[in-house]
């Protein structure tokens, strides 16, 4: 029994590596992402984000418990913070978001849209634009992406996370 | 020619054991910290790996040792059945080590691209929940040789 074990414990952390060897099995869409905000004087109104991904289960086993995770951050200059006189960049999460995509069946590629709506922006961390520092760009806002994709492999017994770090998506102007 | 016959079974089986706990994880985790993720290559701190290489081979020469004192002594004895216990034991700490050597939730640096970890406590919770039952059948085993220890000894000697 333990030997079984021990071929399934093996065959799934090998199936948890084989994904990520080749650059074709986890393919993020970014030239083809969405990323629309509409925000102005009187404060933020809205916005949606989508980004579409496809991952290939290149393992032994089905791959299971596929999540997605997205927060996006907003680097800008703030006039008089943290004391009148300076201005300090800032780094504040306008987006975070996790959503679960379920299973994908061994030797099949999934193919996924990640989206956020209005109500997964955290509409409070939107800074006031009179408090913005204008004349530190262009850009003067800058978004970036932190991307964890998280799976699970035999039964749970080998869980897997790659992150994607600091992902410039968007600037303004 | 009975002791010589053990004395071989208890060297194979070290020998198997130390592939089994020491060589096969080495080279697992050897591949592992030399893996190209995406194209681009893993970075660790050379440390982590020196943790977990000491704490796999420590163990590891541990099990292989008292395999040789299980595998050696004759069937059914009351000392294979203590090595035996003594060998599931070391097996609990050698996954045991897997956790605190930090080689449970391994976490490496995509250079130039961010963060990928590899979580495998729970395959470590389910060997420990195997050994547990082994334990329960070491355990039975060696009450069992000792009551019928001059029963085993008679069939012993008519062989």
């Amino acid at each position: 029994m333990t030997l079984s074990i021990t071929v399934v414990a093996f065959l799934g952390g090998l199936s948890a590596l084989l994904i990520l060897q080749d650059t074709d099995n986890i393919g993020l869409g970014i030239d083809d992402a969405e990323f629309n905000l509409d925000y102005d004087l009187a404060g933020f109104h809205g916005g949606n984000f989508t980004l579409p991904f496809n991952i290939t289960n290149a393992g032994y086993f089905d791959l299971e418990n596929l999540e997605f995770s997205v927060s996006i951050s907003l680097n800008y200059s703030h006039i008089d913070y943290p004391v009148p006189g300076s201005n300090e960049t800032r780094n504040v999460i306008v987006l975070e978001k996790s959503e679960n995509f379920g299973n994908i069946p061994k030797g099949q590629t999934g193919f996924f849209n990640f989206t956020a709506n209005t109500s997964d922006f955290i509409i409070a961390n939107f800074p006031d634009l009179l408090d913005v520092n204008l004349l530190r760009g262009p850009p003067v806002f800058e978004f970036y992406a932190n991307i964890t994709i998280s799976l699970d492999y035999s039964l749970g017994m080998h869980q897997l996370a790659l992150s994607i770090i600091n992902l410039l998506i968007g600037e303004l102007p | 020619m009975g002791s010589v016959k053990n004395m071989v079974r208890g060297t194979i089986f070290t020998a198997i054991y130390v592939v089994i706990t020491i060589v096969i994880p080495l080279a697992t985790f050897t591949l592992l910290f030399n893996f190209v993720i995406q194209g681009l290559p893993l970075d660790f701190e050379q440390q982590d790996y020196n943790n977990v290489v000491f704490w796999i081979v420590a163990f590891g020469l541990m099990i292989s040792g008292f395999a040789f004192f299980t595998f050696s002594s004759p069937k059914q004895s009351i000392r294979r059945a203590i090595f035996a216990l003594i060998q599931v034991l070391v097996n609990c700490l050698y996954l045991w080590s897997y956790k605190f050597s930090g080689a449970a939730v391994i976490s490496f640096i995509i250079v130039d691209f961010g963060v990928m970890t590899l979580n495998v406590q729970q395959m470590i919770l389910m060997y420990m929940g195997l050994y547990f039952l082994t334990i329960v059948l070491k355990v039975y085993d060696i009450i069992d040789f000792t009551i019928n220890r001059k029963k085993i000894r008679e069939n012993r000697m008519k062989e």
